[in-house]
Formats: C-alpha cells, structure tokens, sequence
C-alpha cells in the first residue's frame, strides 16, 4: 500500500512532462516574463515573526497577482496585497486589504544573448487609505549554468506622499541560487537583505520549487533572519497557475 | 581578487547556447537556411521567456514534435512559428 501511495506521488510530482514557466525562489526575481498574450495567476502567502519570542507578533501576508505578457520580453502585473498581524493588544492588525501595486518586467535581450541577462522592474504601490505611495526600481541579472541558475536582484525603493514616514531611497537586494534535480524539481537557496536607516536586515534559506502539472507550481523558501533587526523566520509560498 | 574577477569575466564570456544552423545542416534538411535561422530566433525568443533555450541534442529528432506538443500552448505559439521551431530541433537534432 505504501509502495503505491510513493508509487501516485512520483508520478504526480515528477511523471507529468515538460518545464514549466515557475519561480524557483520566493524573494528573488528571475530572469523570465509571462510569454506574449499569456495570463497567469499567483497567490503569495508569507508567515513569519519578528522573534523566537512566544509572545513576538507574527505577521502574515496574502497576494493575489494577475499578470499578462504583453510581448515576449515585456508583461505586466497587478497586485492586491491583504496583512493581518496576530500580537498583544498594541501590535494586532486583523486581516485587512494593506495596498495595491502595479508592476512591469522588461527583458533587455533573449535569455543567453548577453554574458548575463538583465531585466529592468518598475512597481508602483499605493497604501490603501493613506497618502503613501511606493515606487520600487530592480535591475535583476541572472545566468544559466546548464542545470544551475544564478540570479541577483538590486533594488530601491522611496515612498512618497504625506502619510510616508522615510522619503529616503531604501537600498536592498536579493540573490539565489538553484539547481534542476529533475524539469519538474528545483532546490537551491535564497538570500535577501535591505539597510534602512544605518540598520541592516538579512536573511536567508533553502527554497523548492515543484510544478506537478505544466500550467501548476508551488514554490516554497523558508526564511532565517542573519541580523538582529531581522525577522527571526519567515516563510513564504507562491502557487502559480497559467490560465 | 584580480583572479576572483577574471574567472567571473571568463565564465560570463563563455555560455553555451543553442547552435546556428550551417548550409550544411540545411542541405541534410533540405530546407532553407534562412528558415533554420528563424526557427532558432523564434526558440530562443519564445522559450526564453520561462527557461534556458534547450538543445536539439537534448532529445532525438523523433521525440521534438511531442515536446513541441506540450509546449506549444503555454508558449503562444502560432502554426507558423511552431512549425519553424520544430523544424529547427528536428534538423539540428540529427546532426
């Protein structure tokens, strides 16, 4: 009976043919956009919390993207991000809708034309409620080493608006590494960081990729904070589904 | 570190990517070169877009029309552009 159950499972997991168009990381952005007048959809989910501590406040995160290809190097994304934060009677937020983001991806060249590949990212967020708005730069470059992809993510951000608290540009970045055990199987590592304000945050951890059908994946990094301003864990769950 | 940064130059420098078609390959095929070429612009362009190019020697000329059977959709491909991305891998396959 086992043997059958590991028998439905490999199939399932690993039988279905073909890549798929997926995230291998969870923090880190890749070097690929959705194909010209194709749509997909994810749904990011993020745990986490600030301390070991038991009464520390975990936080929790929900996203839904929509986004579409508008050509083979261009697309476009739209978000609406729900949070919710479970603490003490200071720190709790129920569940309620946090911001809307508006995000594009351009390709500058076909993937391994360049020495590396470079994607340009622009994403602009408003607070819902607030007069606070976001906009958000990366310069993502990546390569393939056969099975192995590298990729590396620079990003700033400022806020603007007369609710935004810190109008300084916030540097950070993110940068992974992940191996093809199988085309539908990836497992490597994450790590990400920002320094706000003299303080530096940083973490990072092992992220798994699996996509059981070709329009399907989940992808999944669980987070240790390196740094004490830090949150001590975090993790965090993209599924992804093409329509 | 000078040597860190000339072994980061000299890998950048030196990525494999899927082969360009000779007179030689076309006339194996029997079909135009500048179809090959297409076809090969076409794949990079279109599978790039989620994954490494692969290449033609990554399975036999038998087996790329069922690959292109699975992939075709979720890369948008029309007829056209199928048929020349096929025939790219069929012909580079057999080399």
């Amino acid at each position: 009976m086992h043997r059958l159950i590991l028998a439905s499972l490999a199939v399932l997991i690993l039988g279905t043919p073909a890549r798929a168009d997926r995230r291998s990381f969870t923090n880190t952005y890749e070097y690929s956009t959705v194909p010209e007048g194709k749509t997909a959809l994810e749904l990011w989910s993020t745990q986490g919390r600030r301390t070991w501590d038991k009464s520390s406040p975990q936080f929790y995160e929900q996203i839904l993207e929509i986004e579409h290809g508008l050509t083979d190097h261009w697309d476009i994304a739209y978000y609406t991000v729900l949070s919710q934060v479970a603490g003490d009677a200071m720190t709790s937020e129920p569940l309620h809708l946090d911001e809307v983001r508006l995000e594009s991806r351009y390709r500058l060249a076909d993937r391994g034309e360049w020495p590396v590949d470079v994607l340009l990212y622009l994403e602009l967020s408003k607070h819902f409620g607030e007069s606070h708005y976001g906009i958000e730069g990366k310069v993502i470059v990546a390569r393939d080493f056969d099975k192995l992809t590298v990729a590396v993510n620079a990003i700033s951000e400022i806020v603007v608006g007369n609710d935004a608290a810190e109008t300084e540009p916030e540097l950070a970045f993110a940068a992974g590494a992940t191996y093809e055990l199988h085309p539908k199987l990836r497992f490597g590592a994450e790590t990400w960081g920002a320094r706000e304000e003299a303080v530096n945050f940083l973490s990072a951890g092992p992220a798994l990729s699996v996509a059981p059908s070709g329009n399907l994946w989940l992808t999944i990094t669980a987070g240790f904070g390196l740094t004490d301003a830090a949150d001590k864990f975090s993790a965090r769950a993209i599924v992804g589904i093409e329509l | 570190m000078t040597r860190a940064l000339l072994v980061s130059l000299a890998l950048a420098g030196c990525r494999i990517t899927p082969p360009r078609a000779t007179p030689a390959d076309a006339q194996r095929g029997n079909v135009e070169l500048a179809q090959l070429a297409e076809g090969r612009a076409l794949m990079v362009r279109k599978c790039g877009n989620c994954h490494a190019p692969p290449m033609p020697k990554d399975h036999t000329a038998s087996e790329w029309p069922a690959k292109l059977d699975e992939m075709a959709g979720r890369a948008n491909l029309d007829p056209r552009q199928r048929f020349l991305i096929q025939q790219y891998f069929v012909v580079m396959a057999s080399r």
